[in-house]
């Protein structure tokens, strides 16, 4: 009894305790049959934006060299700046822009490939010009819409829709929809009377779907010369969610331009008129027709290289008007979780024209009799006349691509077909100037005005059809081994194009050259009709392989195939043609120039920097080199023979610290003709000596730097980027000295307002240091000058092909300012 | 010598530009702070930092300990000496809040000095710290312009050296890209050996992990 209390407290006690304890036996037989998970929590996963390199590059993990430009780097550059602006600090690029807007366009290189060497999509859609495959990004984006521009140099990405790749693909991305609805409003202004104005508005996600679209109006002077440009573009693009992981996607971007263009000058023309000499501002009107006489025989202006009392076009008679619609829908559709088909129709339409209009036709020469009809309306067919002539282009040009992705074990197979039919018209009417020295007809697309020979039909200066018609299986298959630890990615795709050229019959060069006697009907291809089908295939195959030797270190590899046509300008009356026995035969000598590429390079990866190492080694077959015989008035496509190209590609990124971030790339290109040219005839060769010389516009070094610091609502970011020195002929006679451009971007972003939100300030300076430069013109194709200075062949002396050059951009500012409402 | 001199202008550009532009934003950056509210100067968010530790599990044990105390009772004074009191009826020394369970093969002896609900917290959070240090948004070019986003969920089991057993998806997000890129980045993983008092008696343990895949806000 007396221990009563003190073992009843014990008793309990110790059946709490005891408790406890088959609580706690109890467990591990429970553990016996349960598996206890323990849950981490969400992590959540964002691509890099302006986190690392000031949106200049990501972290990447593939197997093949590529560099990106995040939105978060767009945003930072003037509105009105072109793709290839945007690309300028990646590396691999050398590139230039006609003047500080980027509204003229410009050109680009990477690894020495020139732009038409390289396959350009925007939002999947392929947008080189079908025939020549050159291209023009500033005519199809507006940059305010833009989330994403890539390169990958050197070999195209497998199941990218080209035919004319060897250099690498360039892909431009227009951003989705938000899920937010509101509207958004920009509007910048700058030095030479530059606006842009632009709007968009987003729908906001409702029942899955959403969409925007925009509007946009751009003007600017050119910085040299009269004249300016004109841009007028919409936007619009939807998504529609269809759940469980498939979606439809349509976009459509229409754009329309019209530009005055730049004077490109020879190294005498600055030497004798100075760096700001370009078009005219002064007509000359024609002298007044009268009825009976030949008037305008004597007007021949002196347009030669540095010639003395040159007379150069009149501004308006050089137009760039050009209007593009980009239409791309998709179709993405997961059938089972590991199995997606995607379906992407896409379509291009291009309509317009370029190069300079002015210049003068003989009244009663040409084709049908009597020739071209009497223009200045005196009543006779006498005179020579100053004509408004172009050669138009009218492109339409569907396809679709669409594939399979299939995932199951450790293989990831993405397999498919892309085809598409161009069909691309070029053709070449003029219409009449008026006495101010504009044309009514600056599109020549009424037909009614257009210049007629004296039975009715149009003249035409060409008059050709295109039917490209492209298709390719590709093939690839990623395969992770080793715990994802490596990657292994064999691939194939067998591009083919069919090319169907027709020729309707066409003054071509006569009229303005040269008489129609009938000595020189004899030798005028273009006035006979022909058609030449050509049908060009190739298999491409391609091995990448990436190793990731910790979380922080990775190698790759990869070696693949590219391959490009030759233009179609080789069957054409300024190709290899001729007539023999009456009909036009194609000289079949340019080939398909391929390439085998290979990298080899090292990524690091980590919290604080991001880079890469990659040397490439490139090996062309039968490179194409097109290059204008202003004598013959024919842009001859040569292969120049086997070319090699070598070189080593850095680039490195930091993440913010104290607000600092970085940005640099670093490349070293070796470029190597490996044989001489021969052109000329059989009996009389003309040898060019091209052996060991480098490409033109290749420099050996190019170097870029982006500086940022970003605190709070302020931002400032300073890119420089500097071009080495490069030749500008094959043969290496004449060469460009580097150039180092910085251009400065300071933005602020002001505090929310009742209405406007997401207010920013921002000031663009492009150029801060108002470097003189020049910028090697290559025209459209891959046109290099062969020499600039004559040089002795055999017999032959071979004259001087002076190579031409747009005046680098002075130093441009302007201001922007944007909110969303 | 002669390589400096070479490249000049090459060299001495970058230098002077970096000094320049420091010469520029900072004093700018000075004005700047002086005028505009300490507000707007936003954090820089450090990935480097691991996520908050999760609030350390307290679970019953408290009440439990305290129901020990409160039960045991005063010795009755007639009966003992208080100094034996003292000594017999002595409760268990009170149990720390935070230790909650005893290791289960030697259940009646005194509670662990070690807190197993902590180290298994931080090991969890040295796992997650990893994963938070390795995650990418895809990069191909399909994941470039499809730009997928969702949810991945991922189970991983881990066996207590530290190696990845097996991974899975628990729950698909729609997107065999991101699908993948989850996978692909735990596999990879290198993870460190369980401490010995972790998941006792467990060769190998699942951890379940969402991956939410976004890419950053577009104007």
């Amino acid at each position: 009894m007396k221990l009563q209390p003190k073992a009843l407290a014990l008793v309990v006690s110790s059946l709490f305790i005891s408790g406890a304890v088959i609580a706690q036996t109890a467990t591990p037989a429970e553990k016996k049959d349960e598996k206890k998970t323990t849950e981490l929590g969400t992590i959540s996963v964002t691509g890099e934006g302006d986190k690392l390199g000031a949106g200049n590059i990501i972290q990447e993990e593939g197997t093949k060299a590529r560099s990106t430009v995040t939105r978060a780097a767009i945003d930072k550059q003037r509105a009105t700046a072109n793709p290839f602006q945007l690309l300028e600090a990646l590396p691999g690029v050398n590139t230039y822009s006609q003047d500080g807007t980027g509204l003229f366009g410009g050109n680009i290189r990477v690894r020495g490939f020139n732009g038409d060497q390289m396959g350009l999509t925007v939002n999947g859609a392929p947008v080189n010009d079908s025939g020549n495959f050159a291209v023009f990004p500033q005519e199809y984006v507006d940059k305010a819409n833009l989330c994403e521009v890539f390169i990958t140099q050197g070999s195209a990405d497998n199941e990218a829709p080209h035919v004319g790749a060897t250099g690498g693909n360039i892909g431009i991305m227009s951003c989705d929809p938000t899920d937010k609805a509101g509207a958004h409003a920009e509007q910048t202004v700058g030095q030479l009377h530059m606006s842009n104005t632009f709007v968009r508005y987003n729908s906001g996600l409702y029942n899955g779907f959403k969409a925007y679209l925009s509007y946009s109006h751009t003007e600017a002077d050119k910085f040299k010369g009269p004249g300016g440009a004109q841009k007028d573009h919409f936007d619009f693009s939807s998504r529609y969610d269809l759940g469980k992981g498939s979606w439809l996607k349509f976009t459509a971007l229409y754009n329309k331009a019209i530009n005055n263009n730049f004077r490109s000058l020879c190294r005498a023309d600055i030497a004798v008129y100075g760096r700001d000499a370009d078009f005219n501002n002064i007509y000359t009107p024609d002298p007044a027709g009268v009825n009976g006489t030949a008037q305008g025989t004597g007007m021949t202006p002196a347009t030669g290289c540095g010639a003395a009392n040159q007379v150069p076009a009149y501004y308006q008679l050089s137009l760039n008007p050009f209007k593009n619609a980009v239409v791309t829908a998709g179709g993405y559709f997961a059938l089972t979780p590991t199995l997606r088909l995607d379906v992407e129709p896409y379509y291009w339409y291009g309509f317009g024209t370029g190069g300079t209009q002015q210049t003068r036709l003989s009244e009663g020469v040409g084709l049908r009799g009597a020739g071209l009809q009497d223009i200045n309306g005196d009543g006779d067919t006498r005179d020579i006349v100053t004509v408004y002539r172009a050669s138009v282009t009218d492109t339409n040009r569907p396809g679709v691509t669409t594939k399979l992705n299939w995932q199951f074990d450790n293989h990831r197979i993405i397999a498919g077909y892309w085809f598409e039919r161009a069909r691309h018209k070029q053709t070449g009417p003029a219409d009449r100037v008026a006495s101010n020295g504009t044309s009514e007809n600056i599109w020549l697309d009424d037909d009614k005005q257009l210049l007629k020979r004296a039975d009715g039909t149009i003249f035409e200066g060409r008059d050709w059809l295109t039917v490209s018609t492209a298709d390719s299986f590709f093939l690839s298959d990623t395969i992770s081994l080793l715990n994802d630890k490596l990657s292994i990615v064999p691939g194939i795709k067998t591009p083919r194009i069919k090319r169907d050229f027709t020729n309707n019959p066409n003054e071509g060069s006569l009229n303005f050259s040269a008489a129609t006697t009938a000595a020189n009907l004899a030798t005028c291809v273009s006035c006979l009709p022909y058609r030449v089908q050509r049908t060009y295939t190739t298999t491409s195959p391609s091995l990448g392989v990436r190793y990731s030797i910790s979380d922080s270190n990775q190698i790759f590899a990869n070696v693949s195939k590219g391959s490009r046509v030759p233009s179609n300008f080789i069957y054409s009356s300024t190709g290899a043609t001729s007539i023999v026995n009456g009909a036009v035969v194609v000289t079949d000598v340019v080939k398909q120039e391929t390439s085998v590429n290979m990298d080899a390079g090292f990524r690091y990866l980590s919290d604080i920097f991001t880079g890469s190492v990659t040397a490439f080694n490139t090996q062309f077959k039968n490179r194409i080199a097109s290059a204008f015989d202003t004598v013959n008035q024919r842009t001859v496509d040569n292969n120049v023979g086997d070319a090699t190209l070598r070189g080593l590609e850095m680039e490195a990124g930091t993440r913010p610290f104290n607000g600092f971030s970085a940005y640099a790339s670093f490349t070293y290109t070796k470029s190597n003709i490996k044989s001489d040219l021969r052109l000329g005839s059989a009996t009389v060769p003309i040898i060019y000596p091209l052996a060991g010389k480098e490409f033109p516009d290749t420099p050996k070094r190019l170097a870029a730097v982006n500086l940022q610091y970003a605190s709070g609502p302020f931002l400032a970011s300073l890119n420089n980027k500097y071009t080495g020195k490069h030749f500008t002929t094959l043969v290496n006679d004449d060469s460009n000295s580097g150039r180092f451009v910085s251009d400065l971007s300071l933005g602020y972003r002001a505090p929310n307002g009742d209405f406007f939100s997401n207010i920013t300030l921002r000031f663009n300076v492009s150029n801060v240091f108002d470097h003189k430069y020049l910028s090697l013109s290559s025209g459209s194709g891959t046109g290099f000058t062969n020499n600039a200075s004559p040089f002795v062949s055999g017999t032959t002396t071979v004259a001087a092909q002076t190579p031409f050059f747009f005046v680098g951009a002075p130093r441009f500012s302007s201001i922007s300012i944007s909110a969303d409402f | 010598m002669d390589f400096l001199y070479r490249f000049r202008q090459f060299l001495s550009g970058p230098p002077a530009l970096i000094v320049m532009f420091l010469i520029v934003t900072m004093p700018l950056t000075k004005v700047m702070e002086r005028f505009i509210p300490k507000e707007l100067f936003e954090q820089p968010i450090d990935l480097s930092e691991p996520p908050p530790p999760p609030p350390p599990k307290v679970e019953v044990p408290k009440e439990q300990v305290e129901k020990v105390e409160a039960v045991v009772p005063q010795p009755p004074a007639d009966v003992i000496t208080k100094d034996s009191v003292v000594l017999d009826v002595k409760p268990a020394p009170p149990e720390p809040p935070r230790a909650i369970e005893t290791p289960r093969e030697a259940p009646v002896e005194a509670a662990p000095k070690v807190d197993i609900n902590a180290i298994q917290g931080s090991y969890e959070r040295i796992i997650r710290g990893y994963l938070e240090s390795i995650k990418r948004y895809p990069t191909s070019r399909e994941a470039r312009s499809q730009r997928p986003t969702g949810k991945v969920g991922l189970w991983l089991e881990v066996t207590r050296e530290g190696m990845l057993k097996d991974a899975g998806i628990a729950k698909t997000s729609d997107s065999i890209i991101l699908d993948n890129a989850a996978l692909a980045s735990v596999r990879q993983g290198k993870f460190p050996s369980f401490p010995p008092v972790a998941y006792v008696g467990e060769a190998s343990h699942r951890f379940t992990v969402t991956l939410e895949y976004n890419l950053e806000a577009q104007n």
